[in-house]
């Protein structure tokens, strides 16, 4: 038999953005607990909020063992490891008036805009242990800032974005990445007369390969990628992992729902185009008795499952300008997009920029771009760099090449 | 019942939710939740910012109240600003889900449907299979300083059963879903069933691919209502005009917008998952015409989008749960009905798609729709399935493309997914439409 506990504490500040202006302060506070029993081959949960009651959550988890779920029961050695990876970024305080100061100013610097959506201050508590000895503690934090750009007079919702995480606030980066954005929005440039473009963007094709990587997927023959695990399958350049690092990711405990800890933080679906692993949780592990990737996530109340938490791509660059060379296409936001059953991509480009030389030189027309997913990871594939187009907080941008379709 | 200070507007939304998750993977049990929370928000207003808490505590929700107090600036004359003389004070019982409720369905009757259906579900390509039970049963509760005082509830529960076909190189997995609001009604008949597996199982085999293009389209009632509340609906969100003067003038009610024949509402009054008798700020709900006749006739509001533009409430303040403060959101959004059959919107068409099923859609300046299912239209039939990635097109340009509307409307809940705006995920709505004709959308 074995135990496990796991409690979750989040503490929120947010503020709501109304067209430049502070609208509102939500303040949340709150703790989760998880119970988890193993014993002969089945496992039975049982959760709650705020103050737990664990002689009421064991009872309860231990109940739940008669549903006949299955899990492998496994073991590890003692272990104990605290990490606290928070920053000071605002005392409480400052937090409003610092966000209005930089609101005012973007609207200053950026007249034709308006700026609305969410600032958050957040921070986290979570601490795993289990009844062989293994204790986990982590605590972090995080700035996120949301900004929806709005051209004043657009019939649209919103006419761009600006987002990342970080644990520091640099009002004077912001400002200078929201204006280079602004700026090159509103010049207004033709199509590009290419069929084919190199595409500095997000993790958007990706995206699509993800499911294709579930070891439950794979193992029943309805992955993309059926037979190939263990083969060069990718660009020699593309490694993805899943990253739990506390010094490279923001607010992310170091281990995932089941208390795994991977050596360096660090563990690897596809390393240098071969694909090494998938993604699973213990049980998925076991059933198809393939490695586990460290990849659980779970539920307050619920029995662990796949999860894809951390999931990074390796950097490829130093900076943009390693991987891209003459003009390129920055995509800031595109409208959605899918796959077929064949692995033909096409997503809808809603903003977009020419890029050349590390600059943005204006705003493009709507178009479409598609390519194909294995194509997109293999020759389609030119690089990752966390560095290019933006000096504050964390960014990562995938360059690929692309076809242009449906030019507006 | 709470002690609201004077010189604020406060109020108190409390939910007490039950809800089942049940899954096989395989068909074998991997998940058997049942979850009751009680939580409540609480929110302050002082004429000048909101302050908003929550807590899952609802006997410390006094003390959340207060708490917020500390944080706000009392304003004497907040009664007679504009946000808060628009708040409805609605005294109000409106129980209507408890003699059917689902905590009252014992959990192995609930475990034993999808078994058996699972069961039944089999196809030679068919490699992976889930099946999911999911229901929730929510009592609300919200109390204002204006003296509003309402009880009421809400119910969905559904069936969704997926399958991973594979086929040469090429796979897909498809969804075969219903959710309703009485656990009686989700049994599938053994004809659906076996209907569902032979289509997806035609369709991985015989799909081609398609030369993107611009093409006349026929979308089904689950693709039309995915497309007005993505084309259009999310426009109809009155915050996305909040501080831009130009943008209200724009959107002057009586301008054209869309195709004579198009009609679009918008009601929280319709039982199934856009269910929302009062909304999260007390209002109750009404019946909204965003589109008549091609014409703009109306738009969603919050009470602070309704005094800012100086129109009246909708009822689409809402939030996903009490971790969150109530924004604008759709409930219930439909196309209404035509005079067409669906035999004479083909009829037409020499080369077109026919879009039988949706996987996902999105919409902004450009609206996107994902189909998982859609067919050939060759010489007014039919034809073969055709593999498509997405259609897309400019949302303004599109409504005025409208040339046909199916005398068939069907108005759909949802069990699984949901509406997505910025961090509230997912949103319980309905959404549906007839048939309808759209002379020329990009397909890709």
């Amino acid at each position: 038999m074995k135990t496990e506990k796991l409690i979750s504490k989040e503490s929120n500040r947010c503020l709501n953005v109304v067209a430049n202006h502070v609208e509102s302060l939500r303040i949340n506070n709150s703790t989760q607990n998880t119970f988890r029993i193993y014993d002969q081959g089945m496992i039975g949960v049982e959760g709650s909020l705020g103050e737990a009651n664990w002689t009421e959550l064991e009872q309860s988890a231990t109940a739940k063992l008669a549903q006949g779920i299955d899990y492998p029961e496994t073991h590890t050695d003692k272990r104990t490891l605290t990490i606290d990876a928070t920053k000071h970024v605002f005392d409480e305080q400052d937090f409003i008036p610092a966000v209005q100061h930089l609101l005012d100013r973007l609207g200053a610097e950026n007249p034709q805009f308006l700026f609305s959506n969410k600032v958050q201050l957040n921070s986290s508590e979570d601490s795993y242990e289990n009844s062989d000895g293994e204790r986990y503690l982590y605590r972090g934090n995080q700035f996120l800032l949301s900004l929806a750009i709005k051209l004043k007079g657009s019939p649209n919702i919103m006419d761009e974005g600006y987002g990342c995480e970080s644990l520091d606030f640099d009002e004077d980066a912001i400002c200078r990445d929201v204006k280079l954005v602004c700026d090159a929005f509103l010049t207004k440039l033709p199509h590009v007369q290419e069929e084919e473009v190199t595409v500095i963007g997000g993790f958007e094709p990706l995206q699509y390969a993800i499911q294709h990587l579930i070891a439950d997927l794979y193992f029943n023959h309805a992955s993309l990628f059926d037979g190939k695990l263990g083969q060069k399958l990718f660009s020699d350049k593309l490694s993805l992992a899943i990253n739990r690092n506390p010094a490279e990711q923001i607010n992310l405990p170091f281990f995932d729902a089941e208390g795994v800890v991977n050596d360096g933080y660090v563990n690897y679906l596809v390393k240098n185009g071969v694909l090494e692993r998938l993604l699973t949780c213990k049980k998925s592990a076991a059933q198809y008795n393939t490695a586990n990737l460290g990849s659980a996530a779970a539920s307050y109340n619920g029995v662990p499952n796949v999860g894809a938490s951390g999931l990074d791509i390796v950097n490829t660059a130093k900076d943009l300008a390693e991987i891209v060379t003459g003009r390129a296409i920055y995509i800031s936001d595109t409208g959605g997009g899918d796959m077929t059953p064949s692995g033909d991509i096409s997503m809808p480009v809603m903003t977009a920029y020419l890029y050349e030389d590390g600059k943005l030189l204006g705003k493009l027309p709507e178009f479409a771009v598609s390519c194909n997913i294995f194509e997109v990871l293999n020759n389609g594939f030119l690089g990752v760099t966390e560095k290019g187009l933006f000096e504050f907080g964390k960014h990562k941008y995938l360059v690929y090449k692309a076809k242009i379709v449906n030019k507006a | 019942m709470y002690k609201f200070q004077k010189g604020f507007y406060s109020d108190v939304r409390i939910e007490d939710r039950f809800a089942t998750q049940i899954r096989l993977q395989n068909g074998q049990l991997h998940e058997a939740k049942v979850t009751a929370e009680k939580k409540a928000f609480v929110r302050v207003f002082d004429g000048k910012m909101w302050y908003y808490t929550s807590t899952d505590d609802v006997n410390a929700i006094q003390q959340a109240l207060d708490e917020l107090y500390s944080y706000a600036h009392a304003d004497e004359n907040i009664e007679s600003n504009p946000i808060v003389s628009r708040y409805q004070v609605n005294e109000d019982v409106k129980i209507v889900f408890a003699d059917r409720c689902v905590k009252d369905v014992p959990f192995e009757q609930k475990l034993k449907l999808i078994t058996e259906t699972d069961g039944k579900l089999t196809g030679s390509l068919c490699n992976y299979k889930s099946a999911q039970y999911l229901d929730r049963y929510s009592l609300y509760e919200f109390y204002s300083s204006k003296g509003a005082d309402i009880k009421y509830d809400f119910q969905t529960c559904g069936v969704a059963y997926g399958m991973a076909f594979a086929y040469g190189e090429d796979t897909m997995q498809e969804q075969l879903s219903k959710a309703r609001t009485e656990f009686s009604l989700l049994k599938y008949t053994d004809e659906e069933l076996h209907d569902f597996v032979a289509r997806c199982e035609d369709y991985i085999q015989r799909a081609k691919p398609v030369e993107a293009g611009s093409y006349p389209v026929v979308l089904a009632p689950i693709v039309t209502g995915v497309f007005a509340h993505e084309s259009f609906g999310h426009k109809s969100e009155s915050d996305f005009m909040l501080g831009d003067e130009a943008m209200a003038k724009e959107w002057t009610i009586g301008k054209r917008v869309g195709s004579p024949i198009l009609t679009i509402r918008e009601s929280g009054v319709f039982e199934g998952s856009g269910y929302v008798p009062y909304d999260d700020e007390g209002t109750a709900a009404t019946d909204t015409y965003l589109i008549k006749n091609g014409v703009l006739s109306g738009r969603l509001h919050s009470a602070t989008t309704a005094a800012a533009l100086n129109e009246q409430l909708t009822g689409n303040a809402r939030a996903i749960n009490c971790d969150y403060e109530p924004i604008v959101r759709m409930t219930t959004t439909f196309v209404e009905a035509g005079d067409s059959t669906f035999d004479e919107l083909i009829a037409p068409i020499k080369h077109g798609y026919y879009i039988y099923d949706v996987k996902h859609g999105s919409g902004m300046s450009t609206f996107t729709i994902a189909p998982s299912i859609a067919y050939e239209i060759v010489d007014g039939k039919v034809g073969d399935p055709v593999k498509i990635a997405v259609l897309t097109g400019n949302v303004f340009e599109t409504l005025g493309l409208i040339d046909g509307v199916g005398n068939d409307r069907e108005l759909l809940s949802f069990v699984t997914g949901g509406c997505g705006k910025m961090e509230q995920y997912p949103l319980n709505v309905g959404m549906g439409g007839p048939h309808i004709r759209v002379s020329k959308m990009n397909v890709q």
